[in-house]
């Protein structure tokens, strides 16, 4: 357990310096300094400011003296949000996304699991049929045409909820966050119903009915553990998809999230505050992809053997 | 085309065995016929739009659907209908382009890792499995803010290779497992036996034989790669205007939904159903191509 540990974080730190390394190279391959920007300034200016970020150094120090940077935690500053650092920005949208983040996986998992667990049981049934046509629906409206679409319905034409915005108020949430769990609640239900058709033709599953234990303990103890399987090896990469979705949800909703401040960068073309967060971004995906391996080996410790002969 | 020929000679059970089955699945014909019908009016675009897609009449603004203007009007007058039909060309373009991009990468790497084997298959797959992990999704990003070309077709190729390349790394994976299977079988080592070349092997009996899954899984790549040139676009980091895709459409249907939501009717509506026939005609082809699926 503790090897496999260790192997996965040995493992992450290629990973965290390829991209470092091709952030970096984009930046330097980029046509036009980040400062040619609308306005002219005059050379000195120029000199001062590349001075001041470490521009006007060999390439190679650039490249360590940053990584070291990074690996303190230190991402940049702001090219376009003066004295702004990109550490700064990170802490203060972070929160809003975590929570946005949070309440989408909550909603995903509960109807997911409830959807595709229930569709197992009652195979070939209305129970089974009408829950994965939803399902696929929801795999099949992108998160930036269901969002506009529930905002005419709930927020225009009824005017149940607010259209935009973020406050402490629960209202201005509820959208949000089933716009960006509604897909995952779709893949959760489809991969929870395949996993649970499978353990459910399993022996051991025939044997507990067998050997007379009422359903609902069949279903608890013994099937759901091995049925929610795919489902907990999906949830690390769901991660690097509800940061993606979460650009789009903040955009469209507009909460000054993380993803809204990143797709603010892009569009800005603020080089360091886009590579900083994109470094940022890189390593949350990465460390969540690596505790849900974990976790799974935790789980069925099995798995540790036929994921190493892969 | 030769292709055709060969699994005509050789497979024809199964190939016919899986057409028939997927002609049972009606709801992947649905998609198969919806998607050809698609296509073909992308192809013809050109020769059939009702109208010019930049053509603007300032006067008409924005109108509900209507007999004239089937999907309605934008507020530069602009016929949506006529719109949606270029978007669909640059969309399905993007698509299937792509696709072909992640699909030759993925095949020719996963086809050597798995034929040649050993130290080099270990190597090959390692390099796989590393970049599995690399959030590529941030980085086609940066590269679509670094890369400011200001010319859209110039924008638009990149944006193939960048989305084709992060793509491959699935169908590597899927026909290095194939390969690795196939290769092991007698009538392979029969070839080696009777002095065929390495790649006359290759191309004339390894890669035939995994044809199944990779077109099955083509075919769940286009909508995903779709999704990804439309969420891109979306965010204003893809097609630029006045290049039209649906994404785009999308966008600025949202921009206007409260006065015109037609607007953002229309483009979302032709995306997701377009969406919804890829994915079905995926499933019905895994299940009509996959061996397992026959026992059932």
């Amino acid at each position: 357990m503790w090897k496999y540990i260790l192997k996965r974080i040995l493992e992450a730190i290629p990973v965290l310096l390829i991209v470092y390394t091709i952030t970096f190279a984009l930046l330097k391959i980029a046509p036009g300094g980040p400062f040619d920007s609308e306005k002219q300034v005059s050379p000195e200016v120029k000199k001062a400011l590349e001075a001041h970020y470490g521009f006007d150094k060999p390439l190679h120090i650039q490249y360590t003296s940053n990584l070291v940077k990074a690996l303190k935690g230190n991402l940049g500053i702001s090219t376009r949000f003066k004295g702004r650092t990109v550490r700064e920005i990170v802490s203060e949208g972070l929160p809003r996304t975590l929570v946005l983040g949070g309440m989408a996986i909550c909603i995903a998992l509960f109807f997911g699991l409830l959807a595709g667990v229930t569709a197992s049981l009652k195979k070939n049934t209305l129970l089974d049929y009408i829950p994965m046509s939803i399902a696929m629906f929801g795999i099949c409206v992108p998160t930036f045409l269901l969002g506009p679409v529930l905002v005419l319905i709930f927020s225009i034409y009824l005017g149940w909820l607010p259209t935009a915005g973020w406050d402490a108020s629960f209202q201005h949430k509820i959208l949000p966050a089933i716009t960006l769990g509604a897909a995952y609640a779709a893949f959760i239900a489809r991969l929870s119903r395949g996993g649970m058709l499978e353990v459910l033709s399993q022996d051991y599953i025939r044997t507990a009915k067998a050997k007379g234990l009422s359903p609902q303990r069949v279903l608890f103890k013994h099937a759901l553990k091995g049925g929610i399987f795919p489902v907990i090896s999906f949830l690390g990469p769901a991660v690097a998809g509800l940061l993606a979705g979460s650009f789009v949800v903040e955009t469209i909703f507009m909460i000054p999230g993380i993803g809204k401040y990143y797709v603010q960068s892009a569009l800005n073309r603020d080089l360091t505050l886009t590579m900083g967060m994109t470094l940022f971004l890189s390593f949350l995906i990465i460390g969540f992809n690596m505790l849900s391996d974990i976790f799974l080996i935790w789980l069925n410790p099995k798995l540790s053997f036929s994921k190493e002969s892969k | 085309m030769s292709t055709e020929n060969e699994t005509m000679e050789e497979g024809t059970s199964l190939w016919k065995d899986a057409f028939r089955r997927l002609k049972k699945n009606k709801i992947s014909m649905l998609g198969f016929y919806a998607l050809a019908f698609l296509i073909i009016i992308a192809i013809i675009t050109p020769l059939i739009a009702p109208y010019s897609y930049e053509a603007q009449d300032l006067n008409l603004g924005a109108t509900p659907p209507s007999w004239k203007h089937w999907f309605g009007t934008d507020s530069f007058g602009r016929d949506l209908l006529t719109r949606v039909m270029y978007g669909a060309r640059i969309s399905l373009m993007v698509g299937f382009i792509a696709t072909a991009v992640s699909l030759a990468i993925g095949v020719l790497w996963g086809t050597i890792a798995g034929f040649i084997g050993g130290k080099t298959d270990t190597i090959m797959m390692r390099i796989v499995d590393v970049l599995y992990s690399v959030p590529f999704i941030l980085l086609v990003i940066v590269l679509m803010v670094v890369v400011d070309t200001k010319s859209p077709v110039t924008n638009l190729l990149l944006m193939f290779f960048a989305i084709g390349a992060v793509e491959w790394l699935t169908m590597a994976r899927i026909v290095r497992g194939q390969v690795l299977n196939i290769r092991k079988q007698e009538f392979i080592e029969a070839c080696f036996s009777m002095g065929i070349s390495k790649k006359q092997i290759i191309l004339r009996h390894l890669i035939p034989n995994v044809l199944g899954p990779i077109i099955v899984y083509s075919t769940l790549t286009v909508p995903s790669v779709m999704l990804l040139e439309a969420f891109l676009s979306f965010l204003g980091l893809g097609v630029q205007a006045p290049m039209s895709s649906w994404g785009l459409l999308i966008n600025s249907g949202v921009e206007k939904m409260e006065e015109y939501p037609w607007l953002l009717i229309f483009p979302g509506l032709t995306f997701s159903l377009t969406l919804f026939s890829l994915n079905f005609l995926g499933d019905g082809l895994r299940d009509a191509l996959d061996p397992k699926s026959s026992a059932d």
